[in-house]
């Protein structure tokens, strides 16, 4: 039966980010800001894609076929922010998780479906807790969640006990994802930075001229993967590049140029880095 | 639309008499070469003596060439070309300058003044609306550039501008200056064809605004100009200068360092833009100018000196200096001396690599010359070269000329291109500049050439010598060619999504001429051209564009340690596909039938002299 679902996903982001101190939707990662990631990850194994921020939550750039929803009701943790993704689904069961997810994987999610069954969730439980936000939802689950909240019952147990609910175990997360990375999130600062540091290699950049004065360095360092991961890593850790070097996507302002160790220009986003070779950030107007 | 930006006529004065004329400028030519250094390479042309001539004969021309932009509200316009043949390398010279001079002497009434002869006595140009004279200028025989100026002003009055030379211009220093409020027409060596003319100076005041054939659109331009001036195409220039081009161009092994031993300089750091920064320093403007790129730096002796980039790298790195104080006192002196820092510096650094070869010990002139890194040896030389005394009587003369004098393998090792000196662009590493360096008709030349713009681009390789870049360096030397008719300073360039369409839009609103992009394009040809065609007449031949021999066998080490070298052959290729770029033959000459097609009707400069017309023109 399951074979034949047809699968959606929410992706909440509309939590106050309050130990990391900043939106955590913002937050870049390898090229990408964590919402966008979290929405490529999971629409990957998955299909149409509903977002769910806090009202008038400011969101980075998304592909434009996915929906974005607000929550209800603010601050009503990840049951709260079900209700509008799984009101404006049309899938038969959807995927839930929160955008600071950076290593959701496609089999942890395979997983998940192919355990639902008759189920009307399928939850992962492990290290003695059930991630809610590692877990499909059938949208019939809505109204419960509804009566829930109006009581004022706002834990994911209260749920699982109410409707049936499949438990996927850490042996059988484990056999898929060995290292339950898909269960990591970047809920502070040391978490943030233990992710990029495990994810990616560190690259130095050499600032000259202008970008140095504005930076206030000389020389940085980012975690990236990619020459686009890389820009914009330091025009979110160097706001005073952004405009005049580059903008807050960072994406280099005309005239400046990024060069690979000295050696060659490049412009490709996707172009590969390596912890060996520096980037140098430096303008172009050379003379008059 | 009514005609406005340009007077119409220019002024032409024969200093051994005093005798001037007013002649007038046909529309045809105003349109057609626009200003600057069209316009001034067209007066040259036509009061040019015999081909080959003496850059500092009496009879060879100085030409003042304004632009209709000039006395606009448009930003950066207060500019004037300066051109005459240049007694460094025998070709056409011309070099740019600005400030006030310029607004004042458009406000003469004029878009260009023409000196020929020369003075029997050290004199004065006074020029305002009501016509030229000469005064006797004894008084200020010695002075540097800036002293005359503030003589001359106490002389004439505080609202008169003055462009002079300091005692390298009259000493005849082949690469000295002429300079007005400490701003220098640099390259060439224009100076010394001043002081041939036995002119210290020009002082000039002007009462004539400059017409504008449709205010209103001038003035929305203008404020659009203004405000994009101020963008981050601009940044680097007003919050730092060129000076921080340093340590960019050390760490892409760019930086000629020790005359072009090495492209990277141990000490880049203590003398680099950042390091100046670090002195007490001020931000000033040309008049007319929203950007204010200078950059006035006070030295430990509290000496205020403006630097920029070339200056720095000439008289640090290439001459194996690393003393920041040194370095701007070293170009300080330049600045009183009234000599271009550039081939000051090229042609010392030149000096020490030969004593450091000992090439040098058997030349009794020359046993002042110290060895790299000598700051009192540098300053020496300076001093010496600005007064054409022991080891200066020889090295004035430029590296070209030194390098036959000390003879053997030296002539491999003078930087220069046409006898200019090469500026800060390190050949090796940056082969499209190397192909814009060597073609360049007034030699080695940053200005007048954008071709690093090319080395800089993503996929680039700036290592080879790639004949597909040929074209692109021909389109930098037309769009060059254009803002230095308008003239606009090339710093805003960053400024224009589309610099020949948007220039066009501005020249048409200032003249009234219904000029559009394809027809400025065609006007930047035209002058890239006529320079062309000058230096063939002065007997230019393919063999001058190219370099120093020893880039093509000595490797320089690029940052990843590995060593290159400029191909000989790989810049031959290039070379053709420029030619062929521009139009001209496989020998690098512009054929009859494209001089023509440039040049309709009347609008080739012949010869005032019929003894020097071209055969079609006395037919």
């Amino acid at each position: 039966m399951s074979a034949r679902l047809t699968r959606g996903a929410l992706v909440l982001c509309g939590g106050r980010s309050r130990r990391m101190g900043r939106d955590k939707a913002w937050l870049p990662f390898d090229g990408e800001r964590m919402l966008a990631r979290a929405v490529r990850l999971a629409s990957a194994a998955t299909g149409a894609v509903v977002v769910i921020g806090r009202p008038s939550q400011n969101l980075p750039a998304l592909p434009a076929d996915v929906r974005i929803v607000r929550d209800d009701v603010p601050d009503q943790g990840p049951l709260g922010g079900l209700i509008p993704g799984l009101r404006a689904s049309s899938a038969d069961a959807c995927f839930a998780t929160s955008c600071d997810a950076p290593f959701l994987s496609a089999a942890v999610i395979d997983s998940l479906f192919d355990a639902l069954g008759d189920a009307d969730v399928a939850v992962a439980e492990a290290e003695g807790y059930v991630h809610p936000l590692c877990a499909v939802y059938r949208p019939r689950v809505r109204p419960v969640l509804e009566r829930l909240l109006a009581a004022g019952r706002r834990r994911p147990v209260s749920l699982y006990d109410e409707v049936p609910t499949v438990r996927i175990d850490e042996a059988r997360l484990r056999a898929v994802d060995p290292d339950l990375a898909c269960l990591r999130n970047l809920n502070d600062e040391a978490a943030y930075t233990a992710a990029l540091a495990d994810a990616l290699p560190e690259i130095e950049i050499e600032l000259f001229d202008l970008a140095r004065a504005r930076a206030g360095t000389a020389n940085t360092t980012v975690r990236a993967a990619t020459l686009g991961g890389a820009l914009l890593a330091l025009a979110d850790t160097h706001s005073g590049l952004v405009p005049d070097v580059l903008s807050a996507e960072g994406i280099p302002a005309p005239h400046w140029r990024v060069s690979l160790g000295g050696e060659r220009f490049v412009v490709d986003r996707a172009t590969p880095l390596d912890a060996e070779t520096p980037l140098l950030l430096l303008s172009a107007l050379a003379g008059g | 639309m009514p005609r406005g930006g340009h007077h119409g006529r220019y002024l032409h004065v024969d200093v051994s008499t005093g005798a001037t004329r007013d002649v007038a400028l046909p529309d045809v030519v105003l349109r057609g070469l626009v200003g600057g250094v069209g316009i001034g390479a067209w007066l040259l042309w036509r009061h040019a003596p015999a081909p080959g001539t003496d850059a500092l004969d009496p009879s060879s021309p100085l030409v003042l060439s304004l632009s209709p932009l000039v006395g606009t509200p448009l930003t950066t316009s207060a500019k004037f070309a300066v051109v005459a043949k240049s007694p460094l390398t025998n070709r056409i010279g011309d070099a740019l300058a600005s400030d006030r001079f310029a607004i004042e002497l458009k406000a003469c009434g004029i878009d260009a003044l023409v000196v020929t002869g020369a003075a029997p006595e050290w004199s004065l140009l006074v020029i305002d609306a009501d016509g030229a004279r000469i005064e006797d200028a004894s008084d200020l025989r010695g002075l540097s550039s800036l002293d005359a100026e503030m003589r001359v002003r106490e002389r004439l009055g505080d609202a008169w501008r003055f462009f002079g030379i300091g005692p390298a211009g009259e000493a005849l220093v082949r690469f000295a200056t002429i300079s007005g409020d400490s701003r220098h027409a640099g390259r060439g060596g224009l100076g010394a064809v001043l002081g041939s003319k036995r002119i210290k100076g020009i002082a000039v005041r002007g009462a004539l605004p400059t017409p504008l054939a449709d205010a209103a659109r001038t003035m929305e331009l203008a404020k659009d100009l203004s405000r994009r001036s101020l963008g981050s195409g601009t940044a680097k220039y007003r919050e730092l200068g060129t000076v921080t081009n340093v340590l960019v161009m050390n760490r892409l092994a760019a930086l000629p360092t020790r005359n072009f031993r090495e492209g990277t300089f141990e000490g880049a750091e203590r003398i680099s833009g950042e390091a100046l920064h670090e002195l007490p320093s001020v931000r000033k403007h040309c008049a007319n100018c929203t950007i204010g790129c200078e950059h006035v730096f006070e030295t430990s002796k509290g000496t205020k000196v403006r630097m920029e980039y070339e200056g720095l790298f000439a008289l640090g790195p290439l001459c194996g200096i690393d003393d920041r104080d040194a370095v701007l006192e070293a170009a300080a002196l330049c600045d009183d001396l009234g000599i271009d820092v550039i081939s000051a510096g090229g042609t010392i650094a030149f000096a020490m690599d030969c004593r450091e070869r000992g090439w040098l010990d058997d030349i009794p002139e020359l046993a002042d010359v110290p060895g790299f890194g000598d700051t009192a040896g540098q300053s020496r030389l300076l001093t010496q070269i600005g007064h054409r005394r022991g080891a200066g009587a020889l090295l004035a003369e430029g590296s070209r000329l030194a390098a036959e004098r000390i003879g053997g393998d030296a002539p491999r090792y003078a930087p220069h291109v046409k006898g200019l000196e090469l500026p800060g662009y390190e050949p090796r590493a940056m082969q499209t500049m190397a192909l814009g360096l060597a073609v360049a008709t007034r030699g080695a030349d940053h200005n007048r050439s954008g071709a690093y713009e090319a080395d800089l681009q993503p996929g680039a390789d700036r290592f080879v010598a790639d004949p597909k870049k040929g074209p692109a360096a021909a389109a930098t030397e037309i769009r060059a060619a254009v803002m230095d008719s308008l003239i606009l300073c090339k710093f805003l360039r960053g400024a224009f999504d589309d610099l020949i369409g948007e220039s066009a839009e501005m020249l048409a609103a200032v003249t009234g001429f219904d000029v559009d992009r394809d027809e400025l394009a065609t006007v930047g040809k035209r002058i890239v051209t006529l320079r062309k065609l000058y230096n063939e007449r002065e007997g230019w031949t393919a063999d001058e564009d190219t370099l120093p021999a020893r880039f093509f066998d000595e490797e320089l080490r690029t940052p990843s340690g590995a060593g290159v070298t400029l191909s000989k052959r790989g810049l031959d290729r290039m070379i053709a596909a420029y030619y062929e770029a521009h139009g001209w033959n496989d020998r690098g000459e512009v054929p009859e039938e494209a001089r023509r097609a440039l040049f309709p009707g009347q609008l080739f400069p012949e010869p005032l002299n019929p003894q020097f017309a071209s055969p079609e023109a006395t037919a």
